[in-house]
């Protein structure tokens, strides 16, 4: 596949003009879908947390803490390996979307000063900053909705699309709060757990029409992705895709259904399928995108910087990916089943 | 139309970047002082422990606001000037890299041992995590200010078809005015946090006696900001004099040497007059200032006419500077009386004059001030070039309408206020009430 790919660029595969732009492209997919699935229930108990009764807040806020830390630098690292492997595309996105990644700022500003400041604060204002981490996760989210519904019509007279994104971006937030609620379904008991079961099936039908109208607009409104979706190989792909999310939302709604009757105990399963879904979606945009950064106009070839400058960028990468996945891996590890409380610490005397 | 959204434009990069300086300034000088309380309270020493506790919460305060207020610069780097990356990629991609994989590594690995692993390390271990934290912040600020150097002194690579290639990469990243522009940094950012950590004390003295530890910390914060501010004003002399003839039209700008001549002089204070380019009244001194302007080959100084269209704003870069300079002396003068009766107090910030005490609190936002306005100074003395010589700020402007640009602008505008609020008032709480241990777990919660 990468032979053919290298040779429809008329470039032998071993060229770095032809690899270091592609292995950039994999390690920013990379981390846009760790950022997505990683940080993504953190953006949704933050989006539920403004919904939820004021006596069960603290808790929902308290569970986020062990992952704070490394779920604020998924996106500082995306910007920054987008910015320095690919700078001719970055202005040409961030120039058409101001406003969503404006939003996104603010939102991520709010979240992470937010808990921080909860944390440290005096109990009379935890509440208010509580309130402000949920905002910024909302915005959040929204803004990821807005960035999504832009990215999928970015050719098009933007004017009269604005139902659309708003739209979209209401899904998002639908979307990351399903993730949010299955997560907390599996992580804790009691009415916390009631809750998020509720919760998770107002969400649900809004994440999966979102889904399904991204997709739409994505094949109707872009000839060339169409002409890829309807292509011999990629018609199996993403049939194979829409089946695989179609399966994933219908068993979260009966799961979720049934959960109130029958089933008291701890699951993961509604969280590892909106996993599936998320990932699904990721995927089927990055198929659709590929090889371009700006729909048909800019490929991540065309985008990349100069050789030299990417070999020194993935010399940086190089050394700082095995703290990275040391520290990820060790801070990620508890990631799933029932929260555990914490050891009180050993006092030495 | 575009003029207006340049200057929006403008001013809302500068508000996002002066924000993002003033924490970071405040969190490596106190990440400094912070080795220096550590090492100290290895011997058991209690006073020194003690300081190190409510330091390291007011430190931990610091580094958060200074992360979250960088991801709105870099995304503002591309939403204001989309272009500005097509020209400049090569060049800025690495140093980029190199900021955020620094931060990362170094917030990952070492800040969370420093604020969250103390009990599960020996005395010694984690007093070199503090180190190597103080090293961290430090070597993650550097990469910034090598880019922002680099763009006002291009050196090592040329512009051909609308983009830097880079010829010489340590050229690139050891620009001439990069060790200039580093050091003022620093040593701001020592004097920000000694002046800072002076009138807390100042502040906890006027309300109550002064224990151990806070006369240790406030002996400490004094010699500390007097040291550090006689250095910044040494270096940035010796710095003015070195960049004169990089970058010419800021210089003539900070001099106030409007028109060129054979004769160097040297404005001290100039009101401008309200209509035209003429000046109210103004106070020179005639021959002096040679070594700070640039000159050319026939020996005339190049004064502010040559630059004529492409001259940095005069009124805004002359009168920044002004006002820092200003501070700094008025800082300096204040810390060194300090000094004087604190040797007679024997430390005890409580037992200073009234006036002094609340002079010193005030001060405590004077490093603020200071590395403000000098900011101000630089950031304006490039415009209109975004990279000096070659790529105007208005070639890579965003198409973005105003309105979309003031209602982004605000809404950066709340949030940093209400960080800047939230910073202030938490450590009000923590002065008042003493500061509140905060736990974090591996995986449980």
């Amino acid at each position: 596949m990468i032979d053919t790919l290298a040779m429809a660029l008329g470039m032998p595969p071993q060229a770095p003009e032809f690899w270091l732009p592609l292995t950039f492209m994999g390690l920013l997919y990379l981390v846009v879908l760790a950022g997505t699935v990683l940080d993504g229930f953190d953006i949704g108990v933050g989006c539920l947390s403004t919904f939820a009764p004021a006596h069960l807040k603290p808790r929902m806020l308290a569970l986020l803490s062990p992952w704070r830390d490394a779920n604020e630098f998924w996106l500082f690292i995306g910007i920054g390996l987008f910015m320095a492997a690919f700078p001719l595309a970055w202005g040409r996105v961030m120039a058409e979307l101001y406003m969503p990644v404006t939003l996104l700022a603010v939102g991520t500003c709010f979240r992470s000063v937010g808990y921080e400041l909860r944390l440290r604060a005096p109990r009379e204002l935890q509440g208010f900053w509580g309130r402000v981490f949920g905002l910024g996760a909302l915005l959040t989210a929204f803004s990821h909705g807005l960035l999504l519904a832009q990215l999928a019509m970015l050719s098009q007279n933007e004017t009269a699309h604005v139902w659309f994104s708003l739209f979209t971006a209401a899904c998002s937030v639908a979307a990351y709060c399903l993730l949010g609620a299955s997560w907390l379904i599996m992580r804790e008991g009691g009415e916390l757990r009631a809750r998020a079961i509720f919760w998770g099936r107002r969400c649900v039908r809004w994440a999966a029409a979102g889904a399904v109208g991204v997709s739409v607009v994505l094949a109707l409104g872009n000839p060339g992705i169409f002409l890829k979706w309807s292509s011999n190989g990629g018609r199996a792909a993403v049939v194979g895709l829409w089946c695989l999310m179609l399966f994933c939302f219908i068993c979260i709604e009966m799961r979720l259904q049934r959960m109130i009757n029958t089933s008291l105990r701890s699951t993961a399963l509604p969280f590892v399928l909106t996993l599936l879904v998320f990932t699904t979606t990721f995927m089927g945009l990055a198929y659709s995108f590929f090889p371009y950064l700006v729909l048909d106009e800019l490929t991540l070839w065309d985008a990349a910087a100069a050789i030299d400058s990417l070999e020194r960028v993935l010399l940086l990468v190089g050394l700082a990916l095995p703290v990275a996945l040391v520290f990820n891996a060790r801070v990620y590890w508890r990631m799933f089943g029932m929260s555990l409380p914490p050891e009180p610490p050993e006092f030495s005397r | 139309m575009t003029h207006l959204a340049l200057w929006i434009s403008q001013a809302q990069f500068f508000l996002s970047l002066s924000f993002m300086l003033l924490f970071p300034l405040l969190e490596i000088g106190l990440a400094w002082a912070l080795v220096v309380f550590r090492l100290r309270s290895l011997g058991g020493s209690d006073r020194w422990r003690q300081a190190y506790r409510f330091w390291v919460r007011v430190f931990a305060l610091a580094f958060i606001v200074a992360f979250a207020a960088a991801v709105p610069v870099m995304i503002q780097f591309g939403s204001l000037w989309p272009l500005l990356m097509e020209r400049v990629g090569n060049v800025a991609g690495p140093m980029l890299a190199g900021a955020v994989l620094s931060v990362f590594v170094f917030k990952s690995c070492f800040v969370g041992l420093m604020l969250f692993g103390q009990r599960h390390m020996k005395e010694r271990t984690h007093a070199a995590v503090v180190v190597a934290v103080a090293f961290g912040v430090t070597i993650a600020a550097a990469w910034p200010v090598m880019m922002f150097s680099w763009m006002r002194t291009p050196a090592g690579a040329y512009f051909s078809n609308g983009q830097y290639i880079v010829t010489d990469w340590s050229a690139v990243f050891l620009n001439p005015s990069f060790p200039w522009y580093f050091g003022l940094l620093v040593l701001t950012a020592l004097a920000t946090a000694g002046l800072f950590m002076m009138g807390v004390s100042a502040l906890q003295g006027l309300w109550r006696p002064s224990g151990d530890a806070e006369k240790s910390v406030f002996a400490f914060a004094v010699r500390k900001s007097v040291l550090a501010l006689l250095t910044l004003c040494v270096f940035a002399l010796c710095a003015a004099r070195a960049l004169a003839v990089h970058e010419p039209a800021r210089a003539a700008a900070a001099l106030g040497y409007w028109e060129s001549s054979t004769v160097p002089s040297l404005t001290i204070l100039s009101v401008p007059a309200l209509r035209g380019s003429g000046e109210l009244w103004s106070w020179r001194w005639q021959g002096r200032g040679a070594s700070f302007l640039a000159s050319d080959v026939r020996g005339v100084y190049r004064g502010l006419d040559q630059f004529s269209g492409m001259a940095p704003p005069r009124d805004a870069t002359f009168w920044s500077l002004r006002v820092a300079m200003l501070g700094t002396l008025l800082m300096l003068a204040l810390a060194s009386y300090a000094w004087w009766r604190m040797r007679m107090a024997g430390g005890d910030a409580s037992a200073l004059p009234r006036w002094l005490q609340k002079s010193l609190v005030a001060a405590a936002f004077g490093g603020w001030l200071v590395a403000f306005c000098g900011f101000a100074h630089i950031y304006l003395g490039a415009h209109p070039y975004a990279v000096a010589g070659t790529v105007t700020l208005s070639e890579v402007l965003t198409g973005t309408s105003v309105p979309a640009l003031m209602a982004g602008g605000s809404a950066l505008l709340l949030v940093y206020v209400l960080s800047m609020a939230g910073f202030l008032q938490l450590l009000w709480h923590n002065m008042r009430y003493g500061v509140v241990p905060v736990a974090r777990h591996r995986g449980r919660a």
